[in-house]
């Protein structure tokens, strides 16, 4: 159980974490999500009690950290940086931790064999590639056989198999009656993993939700349909006498020619069927599912700490704040495909720019800035939101590139109600 | 590093701990859909047990082994190595000739083995190691902490034993420790290498003059005064590079510099001044005072009127060694790990 309350950090000019105020419960996997630099890894730090709040307070199984008589058996914790000397063992390393507390060696060799450590426990912990030294975390999480577990990002770095065998073990461990509360920025991963979900954008709690509500807010089915212009209005009329729903009626502007109108309330055969009947020529005709990465970009669109540049207008990508609504709980998350919202006049890119063939990625969530024109790759010598945020480290560079080139794959509607 | 044998073995979760839930860790639990038990709820976070682990970090680095080794050794070979130059200076007839000569005329100046005290030299032989291993000394002080913060490490030091000044005193005992057990093989070794060839000539310590005594063990508490400052300075720069030359550049660079404005400009009083309050210069007086006088006293030696007492020497150095700590201890105390 961790109690935060009003919790509060600043780094001179820069707020952090603004306030937030969230309770994470035993026996569920709680998924802790937000884009980078959204507060994360600081918020589990000060639930750690390494860094100190600047107000609010933290409280972890009822105490404060500091005050814990027995650290390793209430919180287990994986933190983002490697915490390891890599002069020592991975055995040497865990014996450290577990010397402070007594735990014996036999329990040190349960966790080497558990994480799938023993071809390289004794090995120096400097030449472990990045998945060896997230299993080592998690070994050092587990140690002390902790009530509560504390997991910043713990597939970054891992082998699919290692993926599914954190998922597995992280939701083993919740039905146990752990608390468990994991981080990550992928929405994908967190919707198959964790029960509940605390988004954190810009440092402030953007939704507290549990997956399954979330979920069933974001999977949202419409239709886009492009008639010619003389036919819009009447057909307009057929489908809402239909009972079709237009959600997103580009043809309503006087300025666009043959736009689109996203329909929800029919699939495409009735769209088809009724546009036979009033004999109008369909032009386009796409059924559309928004995914849950979608629902998530929209929601956190407004806090994306660091913006990528559009090269081809020198411009920065803002956040389209004015085509996403304003959402305050994941249900109002009104997924948006149309999130693409360049004006009319605004010069198209070249698909080809200088920045290579970003185009590959495409579509509406390819990146995790909205604008999908752009190539999703974070270019050399960018520049950065003015928002007088600091020059970002060249980590924070790799992992803004990482999210943004979307290697994993969509999450589909089914995948999210595993 | 090979990663042949790395391949995912990886196990179903089969973690312990759904044992049956003491009464303890059913107080520790609230509210939960099944109550949760850690096997370790009674594995308490206490002194002796951080204790032991700092003492299990220091060992579990080659670097410690191999430091403290080379300090030994060195010590021993130095006092084997000057030994054997005495050995043969004193074996040397025309040096005996100048030292028989000056016996003779005790009042002139020269450079032969004259007024001076061979058992002094005794001593210094077997001391003088401590130039190399204030160096090593003041390295061990800055890694034992500052490689937990250059490596993350203290992260998950301060998560297992949150209580950051216990950490700070955990460290000060095994970097003492360590120290003392290294100065005292040290010279112990030192002694055992060069009394053959010492007693041979009638040069020996002895062990019933205070001023020997004291050089002896002053080695000691002066090594450990430097591992003490080391420790604070690396607690308060957080890094390893800034640390290490932080400290070589107080116990080193400075007093050689300072010394060679001494030497050549002896009127500015105000540089000696400085000279003599720096620590290692301070802090030497407790090993070299009484010891070094009678040896070195020459042209182009700093008189030891311009030094201080070989315990309020002493005292000059603790003190910014516990100045240290002290700074350092407010700031592991108050500052973001």
């Amino acid at each position: 159980m961790i109690e935060v309350t009003g919790l509060v950090k600043r780094y001179g000019e820069k707020t952090a974490v603004d306030g937030i105020t969230f309770t994470v419960e035993p026996g569920v996997v709680t998924g802790f999500l937000g884009p980078n630099g959204a507060g994360k890894s600081t918020t589990m730090r000060m639930i750690m009690g390494l860094d100190k709040p600047n107000a609010g307070s933290v409280l972890v199984n009822g105490q404060r950290y500091a005050t814990l008589k027995s650290p390793l058996s209430e919180v287990g914790a994986l933190l983002e940086a490697r915490a390891v000397h890599p002069g020592r063992s991975a055995r040497q390393h865990l014996r450290v931790l577990a010397a402070t507390h007594s735990i014996p060696n036999s329990r040190v060799d349960e966790v080497i064999e558990l994480t799938g450590l023993e071809g390289v426990a004794n090995k120096r912990v400097g030449g472990f590639s990045l998945g060896m030294g997230q299993r080592l975390g998690i070994a050092s999480a587990l140690l002390g056989d902790p009530h509560t577990l504390i997991l910043d990002e713990p597939v970054n770095g891992l082998d699919p198999e290692g993926v599914l065998w954190v998922r597995n073990l992280v939701r083993y461990l919740a039905a146990q009656g752990r608390t468990v509360f994991l981080s990550s920025h992928l929405m994908s991963e967190m919707a198959i993993t964790a029960d509940k979900l605390i988004i954190i954008g810009r440092g402030k709690i953007l939704a507290d939700t549990t997956v399954a509500d979330f979920v069933r807010g974001a999977s949202k089915h419409y239709v886009r349909v492009s008639v010619p212009d003389d036919a819009v209005a009447r057909f307009r009329f057929a489908l809402e006498s239909a009972g079709g729903i237009i959600t997103d009626d580009e043809s309503a502007s006087p300025t666009q020619v043959n736009a689109a109108m996203d329909v929800s309330g029919l699939d495409a055969a009735a769209v088809g069927e009724l546009a036979l009947v009033n004999g109008v020529a369909l032009r386009e005709l796409t059924p559309v599912s928004s995914t849950l990465e979608e629902a998530y970009m929209e929601l956190t669109a407004d806090s994306v700490e660091y913006h990528t540049v559009d090269m081809s207008t020198g411009e920065h990508t803002a956040p389209a704040t004015g085509a996403i609504p304003v959402a305050t709980g994941a249900n109002s998350a009104v997924p948006d495909g149309s999130a693409v919202s360049d004006s009319p006049g605004m010069p198209v890119p070249p698909r080809n720019s200088i920045l290579g063939d970003g185009s590959a990625e495409g579509g509406p969530s390819g990146g995790n800035a909205p604008d999908a024109s752009k190539p999703p790759g974070v270019p050399p010598g960018v520049t950065l939101d003015t928002a007088g945020m600091p020059l970002p480290t060249r980590r924070q560079l790799r992992e803004a590139e990482r999210a943004a080139t979307g290697t994993i794959p969509t999450l589909t509607d089914e995948g999210g109600q595993q | 590093m090979s990663t042949t044998n790395l391949a995912p073995d990886i196990k179903e979760p089969e973690v312990q701990g759904a044992t049956s839930p003491t009464s303890d860790s059913l107080a520790s639990t609230v509210d939960g859909p099944s109550v949760f038990g850690s096997s370790f709820d009674h594995h308490v976070v206490n002194f002796p047990r951080m204790l032991r682990s700092e003492w299990l970090k220091l060992w579990s680095l080659r670097s410690t082994w191999w430091v403290s080794g080379m300090t030994i050794v060195l010590m021993a070979g130095l006092a084997l190595l000057f030994a054997a130059i005495m050995n043969t200076m004193i074996n040397d007839p025309e040096v005996m000739a100048g030292a028989n000569g000056a016996a003779a005329d005790p009042s002139a100046a020269n450079g032969g083995m004259g007024n001076i005290d061979m058992a002094a030299i005794a001593v210094l032989i077997i001391v003088i190691g401590y130039q190399f291993a204030q160096l090593t000394v003041a390295v061990f002080g800055v890694l034992a902490i500052s490689n937990e913060y250059t490596s993350g490490m203290i992260r998950a030091t301060f998560s297992a034993a949150p209580r950051r000044l216990r950490t700070l005193w955990a460290k000060l005992i095994v970097v003492t420790v360590t120290t003392v057990a290294i100065a005292v093989v040290g010279l112990a070794l030192s002694w055992l290498v060069s009394h053959p060839l010492l007693s041979r000539n009638d040069m020996a310590v002895d062990f019933g003059n205070a001023t020997h005594v004291r050089a002896i063990v002053g080695t000691i508490l002066y090594l450990v005064a430097i591992a003490w400052l080391s420790l604070g300075v690396g607690t308060i720069l957080r890094h390893t590079a800034a640390g290490i030359s932080t400290v070589m550049a107080l116990i080193m660079v400075l007093p050689m510099i300072l010394s060679i404005i001494v030497a050549t400009a002896p009127t500015v009083q105000w540089v000696s001044d400085i000279n003599k309050f720096l620590p290692s210069v301070a802090g030497e007086r407790i090993i070299m005072g009484g010891i070094a006088d009678t040896v070195m006293m020459g042209p182009g030696m700093e008189s030891s009127a311009n030094m201080l007492g070989p315990w309020p020497g002493f005292l000059v150095l603790l003190g910014y060694a516990v100045l240290a700590l002290v700074i350092a201890a407010v700031r592991i105390k108050k500052t973001d790990a």
